[in-house]
């Protein structure tokens, strides 16, 4: 249980011990009590050291919290960041290349492939699952089988409603963790960057408002458009950001399907997409390719081939130079505040002028990750020449 | 037995009536395909942009007054759409009704016998582990899964036909197992999918139009109108099979034969329908019934009036889609099933004539 | 004059042996032959062999000079008229639209108005031309086996085969239904052949008789002979006594043995 490994002398370890003890000894005398997003009261009988997530894009979360090896504790997960977001998994790799090795990729927690056997045989005390498959894992009766296997299950959540359940994901994180205190200061700085956007949007009169189409997962379907959110997620964000988003006009849901035929119609004042770097999961892929390793170059092509698909070329946004694309896993990430500024910014460009979203990710780079920010999250298409 | 003593009817009177029948039958034929022009026109004038019912007779009959957005909205999107809806209804339909005849069942359809599932799950293989069927199809691997998936267990359906002692209700049988086949695997990779694959699944599973392109239209088109002459050639063989297998040998029909071309129009028709709309339930079960309880099953008007039933049904359901939050795309397999099964439950009460037992 | 002629006839369903040699006639045109004997003696298996329908593992049925095996299926259904007497009925097609079917012999999609005419006629002709807008679906036994009849007769051929055309029938319907075919046999000088299982019928209709037992031919002949052959008795496994009837025909009465 000690892990106390940069003690050099006996003064030193007999101090630190002291110190443990006298600190936190509840810490791993005694069981640890909390409610989980999805409101279910878990105990744990000591502080979890080997945790598997649900999703490898936890790992988003976890980063930030954890001072020095994010992979400390963790001993697998789903290879859902290796599949979709490659560039964040290099980023780890370069960092913990044995950490980032030794991940055992134990597949999808509903899904067949996941094994009981291999989560006890890995010794794992917590599984973290995510608050969008609470149906799922109390379908499949995943909770109970870890349960009756002494694994214990908590819920966090980053998609389902992320602006409402970040901070209280973090919180939950920051306990499991033992990493309380950076918590704190994750949720300090997440909170100030909110603030910047919001104090702002709160003056601005809802008929400045500009209509907002958000194109989730542009290119993904190579031969159809489009799949946009309601008021929830990157609809929520564009409502955060002072915008009003077209989903939410349609449907009260998540996300749904709508037809190009409605939003030609609108006629939208900026449309917004959403890409991440899928092409090495689903090589057809024309999305933008965003996220660590992205190239302006290369996305400025992709953003442009997706204005020329057929239905877009002549939307005002287009023609305007109000079609953008945003990385995709902000919407999954406790770092939707970097998507928010970077909306609001091109939403309303004079009241944001100084806010600088770029600037706020390197910081947060800088101060809570353990590599440096690279790459490109976001682009604008330029107005066509012509007009 | 009734006596026919007292006063048998003449020859005259007979002839009259099956006249009779005969000219209703075609208008029937015709007053569906006059509902279905209706329809059509309908899904075309209707939509989120609110374009005028003359500007969009005026856009479709003289192409070049159309604004960009006009031209995008009408030519690109609602028509492929419209038309779509009419024959892959009208396919499954004719699929459905050819189905139901040579295996002699009324529950046989696309769907029932598993094919609607197979082509979902080959197109959930492509989703989800990114397997194609057939290498080197490019982008198209998906629709390429669902195709052949749904051929392969067509053949496999009919190989089963082929061994001896296996009857048509055997082979219904066997179709229903697929279906859970097919629905079971489709579920295990649907719990291992991510929420972008689940949401493309969807589409497969519940059917939708709004992939619809002219390059598929055509595609569609040219199958129905390769496997519909065949299938009206053989109608009074496909009656005589209504009387079972002996009294159609007897009448000349090579049974074994019939029942290989018909499976073999019917599986490509329905393959190719399901693999570029999804699993679209219940058209193919209920376009013939319906077509069969208004002019019976006189191949001559039972065809015609199923394709069009089916037509119908679908180009109704396209309206609908649009109908109930303008601008969301909801699956149409979901509407089939909404709108359908009440109006199929009606038709059978009111029916007083029972077939099928 | 196109004679029909079984020679040899030999069909097995596996290993299972159902036509062993079984020769008859010739059978004259214009003459009805009643087809008899007992359950699973092999008689709707010679219909389907002379029809076409199963291929013999060995003999042949002529017609007058021709080998039938060397016509088309399509040529041998349209000299030889062959009707199962029992049909799915559940199907939503009427009296007239079968009736119909067998007139167009699946050809054409026209229906003519001579073809609506003969149609017409035959099934006032047979009795059920109140049944012609009745669906097949809700006919009984009896009334289906009228329609079949009627079909069978539709249209000329040189050989009429009729699988029990009166066994879900009434007295006065068996008595009609035998008539219209013996009828139809003389005028059209055909070759008619009849499976009956009651052989006072088969007395009092046919001009020749076939007994089958077993796969094989055991008598034929003019009922006189055929009906007074030990062999019937011994096939039936029945005491079968003949006597006159009132009116000139011959009856049998059957006891158990």
């Amino acid at each position: 249980m000690f892990h106390t490994t940069r003690v050099h002398g006996f003064t030193l370890a007999i101090a630190a011990s002291a110190t443990l003890l006298a600190s936190a000894p509840e810490a791993f005398a005694e069981a640890v009590t909390l409610t989980d997003i999805a409101g279910r009261e878990v105990t744990l009988p000591e502080m979890p050291d080997k945790i598997i997530l649900g999703e490898g894009r936890m790992m988003y979360a976890v980063a930030p919290l954890t001072d020095g090896n994010p992979f400390e504790k963790i001993v697998g997960w789903k290879d859902d960041l290796v599949l979709y977001d490659p560039d964040a998994f290099r980023k780890f790799e370069a960092v913990f290349p044995d950490d980032a090795a030794r991940i055992i990729n134990f597949g999808n927690p509903y899904a067949g492939d996941f094994s009981i056997e291999a989560v006890l045989e890995s010794e794992a005390d917590l599984v973290l699952l995510d608050l969008g498959n609470l149906f799922k894992a109390e379908d499949t009766g995943l909770i109970e089988k870890l349960d009756k296997a002494g694994v214990a299950t908590v819920f966090i959540d980053f998609r389902q409603n992320p602006t409402e359940n970040a901070i209280p994901s973090m919180l939950i994180l920051g306990r499991l963790l033992g990493e309380e205190k950076a918590a704190a200061e994750f949720i300090d700085f997440y909170i100030a960057q909110m603030r910047r956007v919001t104090n702002v949007v709160q003056s601005v009169p809802n008929d400045e408002k500009p209509l907002v189409f958000i194109e989730n997962a542009a290119g993904w379907n190579t031969d159809f458009c489009c799949w946009t959110f309601g008021s929830f997620n990157y609809g929520r964000f564009v409502e955060l950001a002072g915008g009003v988003n077209y989903g939410s006009t349609k449907f009260s849901g998540y996300s749904t399907e709508v037809n190009l035929e409605g939003i030609i119609a609108a006629d939208p004042d900026v449309i917004i997409g959403t890409g991440a770097n899928w092409a090495e999961a689903k090589p057809e892929v024309t999305a933008t390719l965003l996220g660590y390793e992205g190239e302006p170059a290369e996305n400025d092509k992709r953003l442009v081939a997706l204005a020329e698909r057929n239905g877009f070329k002549d939307l005002r946004a287009v023609q305007d130079g109000r079609m953008h694309s945003i990385y995709h896993q902000f919407y999954n990430s406790p770092y939707h505040f970097i998507a928010i500024q970077q909306i609001a910014k091109w939403l309303h460009p004079d009241e944001f002028e100084d806010l600088d979203p770029q600037a706020t990710f390197d910081e947060l780079h800088a101060r809570f990750m353990p590599y440096d920010n690279s790459g490109q999250f976001w682009l604008s298409m330029d107005a066509p020449a012509s007009n | 037995m009734t006596d026919q003593a007292l006063s048998p009817p003449a020859p005259q009177d007979l002839v009259r009536n099956y006249k009779r029948r005969s000219t209703k039958r075609v208008a029937l034929v015709l007053g569906a395909a006059a509902l279905l022009l209706t329809t059509v026109v309908v899904d075309v004038i209707t939509g989120p942009a609110d374009l005028g019912f003359w500007r969009t007779l005026h856009v479709i009959a003289q192409h070049s007054v159309a604004t960009v957005q006009e031209d995008i909205i009408i030519w690109d999107l609602r028509l492929p759409i419209a038309l779509m809806a009419v024959v892959v209804g009208a396919m499954l339909g004719v699929a459905g009704a050819e189905m139901q005849t040579i295996l002699n069942n009324p529950l046989a359809d696309p769907f029932t016998l598993g094919l609607s599932s197979a082509a979902s799950f080959g197109a959930a293989l492509a989703i989800v582990l990114g397997w194609s069927v057939i290498p080197g199809v490019g982008g198209l691997f998906v629709t390429v899964n669902a195709f052949v998936l749904a051929m392969v267990t067509s053949l496999a359906l009919f190989a089963f036909t082929r061994l001896r002692g296996v009857t048509p209700e055997a082979m219904i049988l066997v179709g229903i197992a697929m279906l859970f086949t097919f629905n079971a695997l489709l579920a295990f990779l649907q719990y291992g999918a991510s929420e972008l694959q689940l949401a493309q699944i969807i589409f497969w599973q519940l059917g939708s139009l709004a992939r619809a392109t002219w390059t598929k239209v055509g595609i569609c088109l040219a199958v129905l109108l390769i496997v519909l002459p065949y299938f009206l050639h053989r109608s009074w063989a496909l009656t005589a099979l209504r009387m079972g297998e002996e009294k159609a040998a007897a009448l000349g029909v090579n049974v074994s034969l019939l029942r290989l071309g018909v499976l073999a129009g019917v599986s490509l028709l329905s393959a190719v329908a399901v693999s570029f709309v999804g699993a679209v339930a219940f058209v193919g079960l209920v376009g013939p019934h319906i077509a069969r309880m208004i002019v019976g099953e006189d191949q001559r008007g039972f065809l015609p009036l199923s394709a069009l039933a089916g037509a119908l049904i679908l180009s109704g359901t396209s309206i609908a889609s649009k109908a109930i939050t303008p601008g969301v795309v909801y699956p149409i397999g979901m509407i089939t099933s909404l709108i359908g099964i009440p109006f199929f439950v009606s038709l059978i009460l009111s029916q007083r004539k029972r077939h099928w037992q | 004059m196109n004679t029909l002629t079984l020679s040899n006839l030999s069909f097995a369903y596996g290993s299972r042996t159902i036509l062993n040699g079984a020769s008859a006639g010739p059978l004259e045109p214009g003459k009805l032959t009643a087809l008899i004997g007992p359950n699973a003696s092999g008689k709707s298996t010679l219909f389907k062999v002379i029809a076409g329908l199963l291929t013999p593992t060995a003999g042949q049925v002529s017609l007058g000079q021709t080998d039938l095996a060397t016509l088309s299926t399509k040529d041998r259904l349209s000299r030889i008229r062959f009707m199962p007497q029992f049909f799915a009925a559940n199907a939503a097609l009427t009296v007239f639209d079968v009736v119909m079917m067998a007139e167009k012999q699946l050809q054409g999609w026209r229906v003519t108005s001579q073809d609506m005419t003969r149609v017409a006629e035959a099934l006032h002709d047979g009795g059920i031309g109140h049944l012609a807008e009745a669906y097949v679906s809700e006919l009984s036994g009896g009334q289906s086996q009228m329609v079949s009849c009627v079909q069978a007769l539709i249209r000329p051929a040189d050989v009429y085969l009729f699988d029990e055309p009166t066994s879900a029938l009434d007295l006065h319907h068996q008595l009609g239904v035998l008539g219209r075919i013996r009828d139809a046999v003389r005028a059209r000088d055909a070759v008619g052949v009849v499976a009956l299982h009651d052989l006072n019928l088969a007395a009092r209709f046919a001009d020749h008789l076939i007994l089958l037992g077993q796969g094989r031919v055991l008598a034929e002949g003019p009922p006189n002979d055929v009906l007074r052959n030990p062999a019937l008795a011994h096939t039936y496994g029945v005491d079968i006594t003949i006597v006159p009837g009132p009116r000139e025909e011959l009856t049998v009465h059957a006891y158990a043995s």
